[in-house]
């Protein structure tokens, strides 16, 4: 048996017995969903490709929670001010051994150290994308929910829009967007600080980086606004097909409340494909985002947003500036990399056409 | 009869959407709550006759809906002003949309390049190294943030190796345009056509035997082109492998296989088969390389329209804004239609 599958299947048993505790013959009525999870999760780890996602992603989760803590540099402090011997020196290439003040993985321009600033890096990357993705995938579930249930004029209404949305060059829209919520952003976080202390503290920022602050915002409704139709799309699909099976007219017999058939009924059938396509995101989240911030959309000098870092290194490229590319890029990399390769071994864990093979071969594998 | 109403019915929706696209544009643009005159000014030559005059010749007296108006009737009959410059926006995208065509041309054929051999070869070795090769391959191209791509290839292939040029585009030779001209102004209808693609550097120094110009634009849109195919050849090549493995598993194949047809035949009717899927991708990566590639177009510093519209937004140049949707919005459409239209020419089951 390999460990990674023991980790998770002990996790779905402590959340089983948890929920047992609560409501009494739970687990009884449980157990072949259970059974089903704990064998999506043995096929998952016997992948090579989902158990190096895995890892990259556990990396990137704890730098993201932990980075700004480990960063052994302050971000908004620049040594090239402090130290008027660095002024000609700057951007300075990593040197292993041969130099004592200065930081082994090498500057950027302000004197300030790249390895510290990529650790900072993951914590804004990974909430932009996460948030971005999880906000942006409720409304279109939702949406798409309310849209294939009950059909007609609400169907229609809400997928013309759903349609527009999707015509657009999704770039451009998002800079538009970003450009346009700015200046709004700035005057409403100038009069409420406890909101700015509280997206400061979420992205580890200090809080007197308000017009930052404001900046990172609106890029996030940006993207929010471009990434919700893809959603509605795909889930309206779903549920047209869900819809006229017999346990949802059951459902309606009982006189159940739409909430509940909605919500109970409709979507747990149509979750599997939208968890691969959310993984997915995460990712494309993460470079569009970062892309933006290239582009001098999002936050300014001095916040430790990758893409950012690698803009700013981009004047000196190559020779003063190959290793901040490296070493932000590589980052940028990783993330998404991982995300990717998640969802690649989850859409086969899901996709009901490997789906019988897999479970052939794991039920023969994991009896004992 | 079925193609005629089926076109006659997509030309119908055709201008709603093109005028819906630009309009909302239009509205997203113009609450912005700051002065799109002085920011065009810039603060230097901040003059309160000059903002008097612009602010009446764009109409920002006027309520939106004139505005608005004044800007599409002016788009279409050729003379809106990029006021920033000075010139009209149809001489700036005359001279941009070429560029951005030859780039998109250059990343379509290593995507294709790259994506199709790589696909059928995984298709046909399914569950092989290279079926395990293409689909990391594939996953690198999605995970890779397309910037540092570009800065690494440039570090290899300009900086190490002089293999690529990075600045300048070049342009048809005075006698070749001359020629183009004549055709336009001696053929009728198709000189027009002939005329238009000749626009384009790289294939008016195809017809031309321009060997000067075709050499110079290989190098310089050879490497953007290479970065583009590698971002998402991979992802073609995976589209190209599965609906090859879906064309190879259905009954008709199977059939052809009982007949006793040879392995060479089989194939060509899978491949048939498979295509839908392909054309829908590549002529949707086509439409993005068109109008998408900024990110491209900055590192690489080719002057084509992602920029220009870029900054367009970034300056709130509503001209070029309204001009540049107004474009973008017809590749789109048009693409959807072209593949639609192959869809019919390869795969004998659809009809309209």
């Amino acid at each position: 048996m390999n460990p990674l599958y023991q980790v998770g299947s002990w996790l779905v048993d402590a959340y089983a017995k948890l929920r047992d505790k609560l409501s009494p013959g739970w687990l009884e009525r449980n157990r072949s969903r259970l059974v089903e999870t704990k064998l999506s999760i043995y096929v998952f780890t016997t992948s090579k490709i989902g158990v190096t996602g895995l890892v990259l992603v556990i990396v990137t989760l704890f730098l993201a929670i932990f980075g700004p803590v480990i960063a052994w540099e302050p971000y908004d402090v620049y040594p090239v001010l402090l130290n008027p011997d660095l002024a000609g020196k700057l951007p300075h290439p990593p040197c292993l051994g041969s130099c004592e003040e200065l930081p082994a993985a090498g500057t950027d321009h302000y004197g300030r150290d790249v390895l510290s600033l990529v650790v900072r890096g993951f914590r804004i990357s990974l909430v932009m994308s996460v948030i971005i993705v999880v906000t942006s995938a409720i409304i279109g579930v939702l949406l798409g929910l309310v849209s294939g249930y009950f059909g007609g004029v609400v169907d229609e209404v809400i997928m013309r829009f759903t349609d527009m949305m999707l015509a657009f060059p999704g770039l451009v829209l998002a800079i538009a967007f970003s450009l346009t919520l700015r200046p709004a952003l700035r005057d409403f976080m100038m009069t409420n600080p406890v909101f700015t202390h509280a997206v400061a503290y979420i992205f580890a920022l200090n809080p007197e980086d308000a017009p930052n602050l404001a900046n990172l915002l609106s890029v996030f409704l940006a993207l929010i606004i471009v990434w919700w139709p893809p959603y509605t799309r795909v889930v309206r699909g779903s549920v047209l097909t869900v819809r006229e099976q017999g346990f949802i007219e059951a459902a309606r017999a009982l006189g159940l409340s739409v909430r509940k058939i909605l919500l109970r009924h409709l979507l747990p059938n149509i979750i599997s494909p939208l968890l691969v396509m959310v993984t997915f995101d995460f990712a494309t989240a993460t470079l569009s985002s970062a892309a933006l911030s290239f582009l001098g959309l999002g936050p300014q000098p001095p916040v430790p947003d990758l893409g950012l870092v690698i803009s700013q290194a981009g004047q000196f490229f190559p020779e003063r500036s190959w290793w901040i590319v490296v070493e932000a890029g590589t980052a940028l990399l990783l993330i998404s990399l991982g995300w990717n390769l998640v969802g690649d071994a989850l859409r086969d864990v899901f996709d009901p056409r490997t789906r019988r093979s897999i479970e052939l071969r794991a039920k023969i594998e994991v009896r004992p | 009869m079925g193609l005629a109403s089926y076109l006659v019915r997509r030309l119908i929706t055709f201008l709603p959407s093109v005028l819906g696209a630009l309009l909302i544009t239009y509205l997203i643009a113009y609450i912005i709550p700051t002065d799109p005159v002085r920011a065009w000014v810039g603060e230097k030559l901040m003059d309160p006759s000059t903002l008097e005059r612009l602010r009446r010749d764009y109409k920002f007296d006027a309520p939106w809906y004139e505005q608005f108006a004044f800007l599409v009737e002016k788009l279409l009959t050729g003379s809106l002003v990029d006021p920033v410059r000075g010139v009209p926006v149809v001489q700036q995208v005359a001279q941009r949309f070429p560029v951005t065509v030859e780039l998109a041309i250059f990343g379509m054929l290593f995507t294709v390049l790259i994506g199709i051999p790589l696909g059928i070869a995984a298709a046909a070795r399914k569950d092989s190294a290279i079926d395990f090769f293409v689909r990391i391959f594939a996953l690198f191209g999605s995970s890779m943030p397309a910037f540092v791509l570009y800065y690494f290839l440039i570090l290899v292939f300009y900086v190490h190796v002089r293999a690529s040029l990075l600045a300048g585009v070049p342009t048809l030779s005075p006698s070749c345009a001359a020629a183009l001209d004549n055709v336009k102004n001696t053929v009728p209808l198709l000189g027009h056509a002939v005329w238009a693609v000749g626009q384009v550097p790289i294939l008016g120094g195809l017809m031309c035997m321009d060997t000067g110009v075709v050499s110079t634009t290989v190098a310089r849109m050879w490497l953007p082109g290479l970065a583009l195919g590698l971002l998402s050849g991979g992802f073609v090549a995976r589209i190209v492998r599965n609906s090859l493995l879906d064309a190879l598993s259905s009954d008709s194949i199977l059939f052809a296989k009982a007949r006793g047809l040879s392995s060479s035949r089989v194939w060509r009717h899978a491949l048939k088969n498979a295509f839908a899927p392909i054309v829908t991708i590549l002529g949707l990566n086509f439409a993005g390389l068109l109008t998408g590639a900024i990110i491209a177009e900055t590192v690489f510093n080719i002057p084509g329209m992602g920029l220009y519209i870029y900054q367009g937004i970034t300056r709130l140049n509503f001209p070029i804004i309204i001009a540049g949707t107004f474009l973008f919005s017809i590749i789109y459409i048009v693409m959807n239609l072209v593949v639609d239209l192959i869809y019919a020419l390869v795969d004998p089951r659809v009809r309209y």
